[in-house]
């Protein structure tokens, strides 16, 4: 079946559905949504009868996972059935909070916890807004409508995500090499993948259901796959090449490799540096760019006629990447020189010794990425010239779970830079960057030429990336954000700084807190107690939940939600970005929404009518509403007007047709689920289309290290700043130290299973049932050369001691991890009562991460997730 | 804050010098905005052709330090996280910071900026 769309250009787009097979095969039961198993949104068909689901399967229609599921999304069916599931508003009964602490809930009215939410909300916004803190992680409306919160009356505290590492570099360095959010490998050009610290294209990651068929066809017609990790994961047994590397030291890593590309090889991408890049720009005796007098802008020496010329002169032609130049009384040598030496630093034996991985498969592997690069090739898409770089290194969570994450992850982002990978085909792409249609946003050059402003597209995800900064400021912040000028969030330092507010300056208290059913207790920070004693200082928590897990033990007020068979969203796909669902590289456009397949249990109602009235009662909802009308892109006649109230479904089909027009409105998306639109070929490969410079030189970071200096000595603070330089450098973490000198047996880390998902899935009967028959799930992975040295066998009982807590597992021996580490599977180890089935299994890995102020990255405020550990049998 | 008259009378030297032609522009401050700048909405006489970066210049002038020091970057342009709405209508849908502005409302906002799971 084929569904036409028009409204492009006034131009008829055909809709991709390769299955087609909905309508005919059984009417009206298959209902077209979305999947919110994890946070990925893949389209489901779901088949229903008499208010019961009988089956999910992929949505063919859809390309964002073209028809596949994996096991987390099938087992969504049994989660309708929770026998634990809250459907009525819930009050605490018992004012004593803590683990293991039974709230003695009470069932209570809506209308008592709508009243007593906007009491409290009307006080705090009236007072001052800061005593409002949201966490409204969730791939729904939801999401929406509590995150408007922020800028419709002014808390600071909205809190999108759970983990304490995801997003911490990704989003800001995808911000300003492409004006992107997150990545993707171009898998139908790609020949050379390097997985560091994730499993793209095997086991994790966004869009994960398209990205396993895609990756496997790329391997079968001869990609190379090579992953780096200390686990021998999933990725690694699909891999042609898995090099255990001692977790910390991906940053030496990827400086080993620059230097084998290019100081032993030469090669890299020499135009694309030249004139897409700040790698030409001068830079001085004091590290920062020598600039033009009168302009203040960057100089280059251009050696076509041997002058020196701003970044933007229509006559440089040929700007030098190497050499050193005298200049306004000074020596110069372009950024890309001074790259070169920087990497020189890190010859591969002396990388050996620190990461162990030997030094002759790190020349042969950079080897093999630089040749497959093809620098200087190009191929035409739609007769367009677009280069040619099938070759991409894709880093996510290990790199970015370190108090130098930074570096981690700019040296690994570098070596993609420096063969010119990026945005173009074959290469890794930058998610949600280039749009013609139906909203135009395309990333935009700033200061100094540089990419500076990824466009509208970022309404609905924010803008925030690392150039060229903010402002460094004395905090007033619990999370210390104005210490973080270009981190992307810092909500992680919140329960650190409670340990001491006055020591920050912080003079007000979070006295209101609503979250969304993420487990952010068990997922979002580290030490477990320090994490409690916040929520415990908090005067109302409120909870959306499905049922009762660690953080909704902490609340006041639990509110139940429907699960996602019975909700709508009109976006279904990950990211509300508010033009269309995330997509990169050689693939069409499309949009999916999630709608109700069941009807909610009677109680349960819409999470958004009930914030809708809850924000009535508080005197905000004409402010919530100027805000949702801009974060999503509403256009008048479609605008929600002050002082009018809305259904669900009529928002949603406002925000339809805003976008796609009035005969795409919410009941045609009900109906057809998927829309599909072709992309151009500048919005399939924008790297080469987009008019801004990349850096591969972080001169900005030198001035805010100098105003963070200044700010922090104000305070009598005393942190280590040396991160905050131009170009990446290896700076051990604690632990790297610690077992070196012997004080701790092993590091331990986290790894990511295909089954479940979270803090919270494997409560799912299945999903345990599948944890329990596999035997690693809730196990710990110790190496064959450690476990001899402790005495400890495959299934010995052990105990694993890190410097906030101890807890029991079982060992798997195993040649599957790095001899210096203990991996651990998800983040297990549940407590709640609302969890019955999943108490008490697996390792809760979040509780073992010591909590201090050393723990964080001075640039990102990434937690260091390398665990020292002490082990032993128990 | 400089109040209104003193930009009303800057504005009025400038087109003595040159007969400008001048365009107000309302602009509403939501949020953490509005508590750094110290109002909500502000009407500002720009002389015709300005645009979004010369909006923000002034009101870098014109709305003190805090809000310069968290609004703006230090060359006195919108910081990326400052979501600008013209009209309704996204920057990044017009000219961006080079967009012209005829009058009518710019609206400013701190978007929730998406971290990850």
């Amino acid at each position: 079946m084929v569904t036409i769309v028009k409204g492009r250009d006034a131009q008829t787009q055909t809709v991709y559905r390769p299955g087609g097979k909905r309508h005919e095969s059984s009417a009206n039961d298959w209902v077209p949504t979305t999947c919110r198993m994890c946070l990925v949104g893949c389209a489901v068909l779901v088949q229903a009868k008499d208010g019961k689901v009988l089956n999910v399967i992929g949505n063919p229609d859809s390309p964002k996972n073209q028809g596949r599921m994996c096991a987390k999304g099938k087992s969504g069916i049994i989660n309708h059935y929770n026998p634990n599931r809250v459907t009525k508003p819930l009050k605490r009964t018992n004012p004593e909070k803590g683990i293991g602490v039974d709230p003695k809930w009470q069932e209570i009215s809506w209308e008592e916890a709508i009243e007593t939410i906007s009491s409290k909300m009307r006080k705090v916004c009236q007072e001052d807004p800061r005593k409002l803190y949201l966490q409204i992680w969730g791939g729904n409306e939801m999401r929406a409508w509590l995150g408007a919160l922020g800028p419709a009356v002014g808390t600071p505290y909205i809190q999108t995500g759970v983990s304490p590492t995801c997003g911490k570099t990704i989003h800001s360095i995808q911000h300003i090499i492409a004006g992107g959010f997150h990545t993707e490998p171009d898998f139908a050009h790609c020949n050379y993948l390097i997985d560091c610290g994730t499993q793209m294209g095997v086991a994790t990651r966004e869009a994960f259901n398209r990205h396993v068929p895609e990756c496997a066809n790329a391997r079968e017609r001869g990609m190379k796959l090579v992953v780096v990790d200390p686990v021998g994961n999933n990725a690694a047994a699909k891999s042609d090449e898995w090099l255990p590397i001692r977790p910390g030291t991906d940053a030496a890593f990827g400086l080993g490799m620059l230097n084998v590309l290019l100081n032993e090889l030469k090669i890299y991408d020499a135009e694309f540096l030249k004139h897409h890049t700040n790698a030409g720009y001068l830079v001085g005796f004091n590290g920062k760019f020598v600039r033009d007098a009168t302009t203040k802008k960057p100089l280059l020496y251009d050696q076509s006629d041997a002058t020196v010329k701003t970044y933007d002169d229509p006559t440089l032609k040929e700007p030098a990447l190497e050499g050193e130049y005298r200049f306004q009384d000074q020596k110069a040598k372009p950024a890309f020189e001074l790259l070169k030496a920087r990497a020189a630093e890190y010859p591969a034996e002396r990388v050996e010794e620190i990461t162990s991985i030997p030094a002759e498969t790190i020349r042969r592997i950079a080897r093999e990425f630089g040749e497959a690069a093809e620098i200087g090739a190009t191929v035409k898409i739609d007769g367009v010239d677009v280069p040619y770089r099938p070759v991409n290194v894709e880093w996510m969570r290990g790199p970015q779970g370190h108090t130098h994450a930074w570096h981690h992850s700019w040296a690994l982002t570098l070596m993609n830079l420096v063969m010119g990978a990026s945005g173009v085909v074959g290469s890794g792409h930058a998610t949600d960057v280039g749009h013609n249609w139906p909203i135009k946003s395309w990333p935009e050059a700033g200061e100094d030429g540089m990419l500076q402003n990824r466009g509208s597209a970022g309404r609905g995800v924010g803008n925030l990336g690392a150039f060229p900064g903010r402002t460094v400021t004395r905090p007033g912040r619990w999370d210390l954000f104005e210490l973080f000028p270009v981190a992307r969030h810092t909500r992680t330092l919140v329960p650190e700084v409670f340990k001491e507010p006055g020591k920050y300056g912080i003079d007000h208290k979070i006295e209101l807190l609503i979250h969304t059913s993420a487990n952010y207790v068990m997922g979002g920070w580290g030490d477990t107690q320090a994490v409690v004693d916040w929520y415990k200082s908090i005067d109302l928590v409120v909870g959306f939940a499905l049922e009762i897990h660690e953080t909704h033990e902490l609340d006041d007020i639990v509110l139940p939600m429907p699960t996602y068979l019975e909700e709508n969203a009109f976006h279904g796909s990950h990211v509300d970005t508010g033009v269309g669902d995330a997509v990169a590289g050689d693939h069409v456009g499309f949009h999916h929404i999630q709608q109700a397949a069941l009807k909610a249990p009677e109680g349960v109602r819409s999470p958004i009518e009930v914030l809708m009235e809850i924000y009535h009662r508080a005197g905000i909802l004409d402010e919530i509403y100027l805000v949702i009308n801009r974060s999503k892109g509403l256009k008048p006649p479609y605008l929600l007007e002050a002082g009018k109230r809305y259904t669900e479904t009529e928002i949603l089909d406002r925000h339809a047709k805003s976008l796609y027009g009035e005969d795409k409105g919410w009941d045609w998306f009900k109906e057809n689920g998927v829309l599909v639109h072709e992309r151009d070929a500048e919005e399939r490969y924008p790297g080469r289309f987009t008019k801004a410079r990349i850096p591969i030189y972080l001169e900005n970071f030198i001035e805010l290290r100098e105003e963070l200096q200044a700010v922090l000595r104000e305070m009598e603070l005393e942190w280590d700043l040396s991160d905050y330089e131009p170009m990446p450098t290896w700076r051990p973490c604690a632990s790297f130290e610690q077992l070196r000198r012997g004080e701790i047996d092993a590091i331990g880390v986290s790894y990511k299973l295909p089954y479940a998902y979270g803090a919270h899935g494997n409560a799912n009967p299945w999903i345990n049932e599948l944890c329990e028959k596999l035997p690693y799930s809730y196990a710990v992975l110790i190496n064959a050369k450690l476990a001899q040295r402790k005495g400890i066998k495959d299934g010995d009982p052990i105990w694993l001691e890190s410097p906030v807590k101890k807890v029991k597992s079982v060992a798997r021996v195993t040649e599957c991890v790095h001899p210096d580490v203990i991996g651990i599977a998800g983040n297990a180890g549940h407590w709640a009562r609302g969890k019955p089935l999943s108490t008490g299994k697996g390792v809760n890995f979040n509780g073992l991460l010591p909590f201090d102020m050393g723990q964080f990255d001075v640039i990102s405020s990434a937690l260091e997730h390398c665990i020292p550990l002490k082990v032993y049998k128990a | 804050m400089a109040n209104q008259s003193e930009a009303a009378d800057k504005g009025t030297d400038q087109s003595e010098r040159a007969p400008t032609q001048m365009v107000t522009v309302k602009v509403v401050m939501m949020g953490e905005l509005k508590r750094w700048a110290g109002e909500r909405e502000v009407e500002i006489e720009l002389p015709e052709g300005s645009t979004i970066q010369m909006l923000a210049e002034k009101l870098g002038v014109m709305c003190g330090q805090t809000f310069a020091q968290n609004a703006l970057t230090k060359k006195g342009a919108f910081q990326p996280h400052v979501a600008v709405f013209i009209d309704g209508v996204h920057m990044g849908e017009l000219d961006s910071a080079q967009t012209i502005l005829r009058g009518g409302k710019v609206e400013l906002m701190l978007l929730p900026s998406y971290e990850g799971g």
